[in-house]
């Protein structure tokens, strides 16, 4: 499947752009895995306001990755960002285990939305460098995703600060995102 | 499960009004690492008030060291508004740099963070991680070992350790040959032990019998130094007389009490005795039960005068002074704490042996006892130690620079790391 996709896109000349949302809990990891994924090292970040937007290329796809704000600090006007998005990434802070079930309602919620549909999901378990935390079965079962059932989703275990698992992740999406108009 | 979807709009309007209380009080007005001015930040289980920039930094420590919420724009659950507000940057700095360098210069504020909460470099020393609970949930299994160390430790510090170990600590541990001086007060230690005794029946008769046999022994001693030694004529003679007093009312409670004691239990009153045997006995114990605090005032006031003695004599014994000052911190707490009874009660009955040798008289021998304390389990020195822990040598300009003053703080850690790991083997000894 993989090499029949890269057949079809070395035919197709021109890069693919690809809208993906990037959300999670506030401090998760997110703008670390973004900036992280755009090559920059990024150590210590403050808390996103707003959003970050990047392009973010791999292989001839082009992501657009909003990366939101985890805070209560999102614009008012969020949905229009929501257009014609194909697939979302989703990052969990694997070592705060008080706070997996508000990522699961967080997620529920998001998911809601009507945009976002048709949206993949790629669960990220970030910071999986750190001690105790949950691999991708437990966080599987925690977050509920086997509730989830017509979408397509995926879980990745990661680490943003070292890049571990993040180019899988994208791996996984570029092969399951829809590219249809 | 879901804590923020609990709070209500009004309980978090609520929660809102209190923090922006708590960041007006002026120990909040400044971040709790850079200082900078306006926090709006917060570590929920730190219970701090922090910078935009440091926030990021706690962000990166990982949510089991700090979990950063903002103060304005997040729901807050109830116990962690509890929390901050019973905690504050004043109060929870008074741990997390208790042994600040007090000019220490915060330039690289990540590393400095890392050193404060990760390392925990600059948390009190004797109380290592006990914290009067400055972080919530997960770090006080961290904590557990410390309060054993400080009630325990402060006992068997000012405890001589050899003394414990016996049941019968007190007579068999004096140096053999004794001065006449010792005699009373070995004599009003044998009724502090009689007190004692009540907790331990058992053991009364053989010790009794001891102490009866130490206190001829004791007499015999005396005498020999009495002859030999002139220059402290009266005082000795003063001290004979009450001794051969008690001493004999010791002996005779034995011959009478022997008899009859047959099985019964030594330190109550037996029911069928005579009243003739059980008089002196009653009344001297209801003397010391009641008389405590004035034998060990006694015992504070007399063993100053003794030790003094030997230079107004001058005999030159220049141990005569380390010996004090080696018991210094070793001295009991103040009487009237009976629940300590039986620190006190080893501490005064051991003092006399040592502190009060004449000269003339195994001095050396005393001696090396008593650095041997020091040397094997170091009650004494380990205090010494950690005095100078905490005046740290960074603390004083005069060696805030430099190789010297790193090295010195490196032995000092080292020598505080040591005799906290000897101390816990002793109490799992004991």
């Amino acid at each position: 499947m993989g090499a029949s996709l890269a057949t079809l896109f070395d035919g197709l000349s021109t890069k693919t752009e690809v809208n993906i949302l990037m959300v999670g809990l506030d401090c998760a990891g997110k703008t670390t895995i973004l900036y992280r994924l755009k090559g920059r090292e990024v150590v210590i970040d403050m808390p996103t306001v707003g959003f970050n937007l990047e392009t973010l290329e791999y292989k001839n796809i082009s992501f657009q990755v909003q990366d939101m704000a985890g805070q209560n600090m999102r614009p008012p006007y969020l949905k229009c960002y929501y257009q014609n998005i194909r697939g979302m990434i989703y990052v969990v802070d694997s070592n705060d285990r008080d706070r997996i079930f508000d990522a699961r309602d967080n997620l529920k919620v998001q998911l809601e939305e009507e945009l976002l549909r048709d949206a993949v999901l790629l669960v990220l378990a970030n910071k999986q460098d750190l001690p105790n935390a949950m691999n991708a079965e437990e966080i599987i079962l925690k977050l509920g995703l086997h509730s989830l059932h017509p979408r397509l989703w995926h879980v990745q275990n990661a680490c943003g600060i070292n890049g571990v698992g993040l180019h899988e992740g994208l791996e996984w999406l570029a092969n399951n995102v829809s590219y249809k108009a | 499960m879901n804590g923020k979807a609990s709070v209500s709009k009004e309980l978090n309007a609520k929660h809102v009004k209190i923090l922006e209380g708590l960041l007006k009080l002026p120990e909040n007005r400044d971040c709790a690492d850079c200082k900078s001015k306006g926090p709006r930040w917060a570590s929920v289980n730190l219970g701090v008030f922090i910078c935009l920039q440091c926030s990021g930094i706690h962000r990166s420590l990982g949510v089991h060291i700090s979990k950063v919420r903002s103060a304005t724009l997040d729901t807050w659950l109830p116990d962690q508004v509890e929390f901050i507000k019973s905690m504050g940057n004043e109060k929870s700095n008074s741990y997390w740099e208790a042994e600040l360098p007090p000019r220490y210069d915060r330039v690289g504020i990540e590393n400095f963070i890392r050193a404060k909460y990760v390392e925990k470099r600059w948390i009190p020393r004797d109380v290592k991680g006990k914290s009067s609970a400055p972080v919530r949930e997960e770090r006080i299994p961290d904590a557990k070992p410390v309060p054993e160390i400080r009630s325990a430790g402060y006992a068997k510090r000012s405890d001589p350790p050899a003394l414990l170990n016996g049941s019968n600590f007190v007579v068999p541990k004096l140096p053999k040959p004794i001065n006449t001086t010792n005699v009373q007060q070995v004599a009003s230690a044998v009724k502090l032990h009689e007190v004692h005794q009540k907790s331990q029946p058992p053991d009364f008769e053989l010790k009794e019998e001891k102490q009866g046999e130490m206190a001829i022994q004791l007499e015999s001693a005396s005498k020999v130094n009495y002859a030999t030694d002139v220059s402290n004529k009266l005082p000795r003679e003063e001290t004979k007389q009450n001794n051969s007093g008690v001493s004999n009312t010791e002996k005779q409670q034995k011959e009478r009490v022997y008899p009859d004691k047959a099985g019964l239990p030594a330190a109550e009153t037996p029911p069928t005795m005579d009243s003739k045997v059980v008089t002196p006995m009653t009344e001297n114990r209801s003397k010391f039960d009641s008389g405590i605090e004035e034998l060990l005032r006694d015992f504070q006031w007399n063993t100053p005068a003794i030790v003094g003695k030997p230079v107004e004599d001058a005999k030159n014994d220049i141990t005569e002074k380390p010996t004090v000052e080696v018991f210094h911190p070793v001295q009991p707490p103040p009487p009237a704490k009976l629940a300590e009874q039986r620190h006190i009660h080893t501490a005064a009955t051991q003092r006399p042996s040592y502190v009060s040798q004449s000269p003339s008289v195994s001095m050396n021998q005393a001696n090396v006892n008593i650095q041997n304390w020091g040397r094997i389990n170091s009650p004494t020195p380990r205090r010494m130690v950690q005095q100078t822990g905490s005046t740290r040598p960074l603390n004083t300009p005069a060696a805030s620079t430099g190789l010297t003053s790193r090295y010195v703080k490196y032995v000092c850690d080292h020598t505080i790391k040591s005799s906290h790991q000897r101390l816990k083997k002793n109490n799992k000894i004991q």
